[in-house]
């Protein structure tokens, strides 16, 4: 018993440097008034009554909710509607275009966006703003979506693969009896695909959930969270603050408000995740 | 409805090929299915019994050939428009739903009213007495009881037929002896024509009324139990049906004064007159004997009813001990022959033996063709 916690020790050195040291560190300054070059001064809840009672925070908070609600929906049905239909489609075919289609995945943030800037929402010869007559990353009202449109690009192809790859492991004879029965597809669909890959999928939905409260390098190399505060979310917001404004402070303040953000769906998460287990 | 009255149909296939690419699986299917009978498609892995299911299911089109209900062809329509139901070897229980629903979801699907599915399910559940189950979910169930709950969500639409697809295969062997009766006893209160494949030579004889044998993707006899067992058509069927396997050995005819030689490398049989007729083609030519191991008899366990009979030597090789039954490998030579006789009777391994052969149950075949001639 004392060996196997020797063991552990690495480990758990390891994880309390990289995690929990930066962790705590946080939660310290975010009490504290602190420009990161001077001693930080204590002041207690200072920071959160600024935070909370700046509208900016809460306009910052909604776009992320809009973020989160566009990615709860858009890339999911998409991925959910691609990877049904590959359940149709030839093995090796299949293969194919599951490749295909996580290419874009794989590619760096930074290319992506960059490319989707200049080719699809440059404000004069993007071929979207051409199309639509409107330069949608330079508009405060169409900033947010055009970068949601360019994450999507990049991120619904990977979320098929995760689906597909759940389908496959769906017995096919709840198909043919559904099938038998006198299902059609979209109640196959309802009643065997969806049931089915439930796990998988309320799992990518939740981390949807966490990583849309996280997000930063598509707004921050697009918009930098402009036009004017059109596209701020909390981790551009909490990136400025600090870097920025040398509010290191409040920055961390902000940064535990993002965790307290992203923990809820994970609470959620675990709390099915154990509730399901009695049923597996 | 069955909930009292019955509700059936004939099944005829005529000429059913199907090929998946270059692989034949079969080759023309003609076969037979009364209303009300239960038809076991009986054969090993491969042979083409599933497939024959699926294409009655409509879960596959066969390449050539028809399927006909009743007198409605249903080649290609969709399973749904052909009232069936089907068990699959899995059970394909969905483990999201209750038993209740389970059974529930054909009935919701055809849009059939709620107090009538509450109904339905209720009766379906009794009849399988699985009633105090209905709030379970799957994992709840054991296997024996999912099984149940499957064949409640097949019958519960009341299909003109009933496929059941290996739908013992997952069970433990008590349990399957169990359900076999039960499975019999529930199509014979419904009376739904049933199509069951298995490759278990002991479901198919203790639940059909027919069977038909399959081999290759080919039928290679259609009979009730007592036919398969008794007068099998071919070497296969012969070969195929009965625990221990048929003993075959080469024989050549010869026509003696009295009556007809088996001349085998190891021993000769003499067959009395009245076969000379049925053999006069195959004089000086082989045929294959076939003697099931039950129908040999060690002295002093011959029942006195044998009326014909030969006897053949050996040594004894190996011994099987079962219990009720004793499996002697008798040594004649050249061939070892499978012989078995009363568990009371144990004889020791090198022991010469002489074995009564009842000669109204012997079989022989056609060397080239392998069809049964007697």
């Amino acid at each position: 018993m004392r060996n196997t916690f020797i063991m552990l020790i690495p480990a758990l050195l390891l994880i309390a440097f990289i995690m929990i040291v930066p962790s705590i560190s946080t939660i310290y300054y975010a009490f504290t008034s602190w420009n990161g070059f001077t001693k930080p001064t204590f002041i207690g809840l200072q920071n959160y009554r600024e935070i909370f009672s700046d509208s900016l925070f809460w306009k910052v908070v909604w776009n992320n909710i809009k973020w989160t609600l566009f990615f709860l929906t858009i890339p999911v049905i998409l991925a959910l509607i691609v990877a049904s239909e590959l359940n149709n489609v030839p093995q090796k075919a299949k293969g194919v275009f599951k490749t295909i289609f996580l290419i874009p995945y794989v590619l760096p943030t930074l290319a992506v966006t960059r490319l989707w800037q200049a080719v699809f929402f440059h404000p004069l010869h993007g071929i979207i703003t051409k199309i639509f007559n409107h330069d949608f990353l330079g508009t405060p009202s169409t900033a947010l979506l055009a970068i949601a449109i360019i994450n999507t690009w990049q991120w619904w192809g990977f979320l098929a693969n995760v689906f597909s790859a759940a389908m496959d492991q769906i017995d096919k004879t709840y198909y043919e009896l559904a099938h038998l029965e006198g299902a059609n597809r979209w109640q196959m669909f309802k009643y065997v695909t969806l049931p089915m890959i439930l796990p998988t999928f309320i799992f990518m939905e939740i981390m949807t959930v966490v990583w849309s409260f996280l997000v930063f390098d598509y707004i921050f190399i697009t918009t930098q969270g402009g036009p004017g505060r059109a596209s701020e979310v909390l981790a551009t917001l909490t990136y400025k603050t600090a870097f920025f404004y040398l509010k290191f402070g409040k920055g961390s303040a902000l940064a535990t408000t993002m965790i307290m953000f992203a923990s809820v769906p994970i609470a959620i998460y675990l709390r099915l995740v154990s509730k399901g287990g009695e049923r597996v | 409805m069955f909930m009292g009255d019955t509700y059936m149909v004939d099944v005829h296939l005529r000429g059913v090929v199907k090929r998946f690419g270059k692989t034949i699986a079969l080759r023309g299917i003609d076969l037979d299915i009364n209303d009300g009978e239960f038809v076991v498609l009986l054969g090993p892995s491969g042979c083409g019994k599933t497939t024959t299911l699926r294409i009655i299911a409509g879960l596959e089109k066969p390449t050539k050939g028809k399927v006909i209900f009743g007198n409605r062809e249903v080649t290609y329509l969709p399973p749904r428009e052909r009232n069936i139901s089907m068990v699959f070897q899995s059970y394909a229980v969905w483990p999201h739903m209750t038993v209740y629903d389970n059974i529930a979801f054909p009935l919701k699907i055809k849009k059939v009213p709620k107090e009538e599915i509450d109904k339905r399910v209720k009766w379906a559940a009794e009849l399988l007495q699985i009633s105090e189950l209905l709030n379970r979910y799957p994992h709840q169930l054991s296997g024996g009881q999912r099984q149940r709950v499957a064949v409640a969500r097949a019958i519960v639409v009341e299909p003109q037929v009933l496929l059941m697809d290996e739908p013992l295969s997952n069970l433990d062997a008590l349990l399957r002896v169990k359900m076999r009766s039960e499975i019999k006893k529930l199509q014979r209160r419904i009376k739904v024509t049933t199509i069951y494949v298995t490759h278990d030579q002991v479901e198919a004889m203790t639940m059909g009324d027919r069977i038909a044998v399959m081999s290759a993707g080919k039928i290679m006899q259609v009979g009730t139990p007592w036919e398969i067992y008794n007068k099998p058509a071919n070497v296969f069927v012969a070969g195929f049906i009965g625990s221990p396997q048929m003993n075959f050995i080469d024989v050549t005819i010869e026509e003696a004064q009295d009556g007809i030689n088996l001349i085998s490398s190891d021993f000769t049989i003499k067959l009395p007159q009245e076969y000379i007729s049925l053999l006069k083609d195959y004089v000086g030519k082989t045929m294959i004997l076939g003697i099931r191991p039950e129908h040999m008899y060690p002295i002093g366990y011959v029942p006195a009813s044998l009326q014909k009979k030969d006897k053949i030597k050996g040594i004894v090789d190996f011994v099987e001990a079962l219990g009720s039954d004793t499996i002697i490998h008798l040594n004649t030579g050249s061939k070892i022959i499978v012989v078995k006789t009363s568990g009371t009777y144990r004889p020791k391994i090198g022991e010469e033996l002489e074995i009564v052969i009842d000669l109204d149950k012997i079989h022989l075949f056609d060397k080239n063709t392998e069809k049964a001639i007697i």
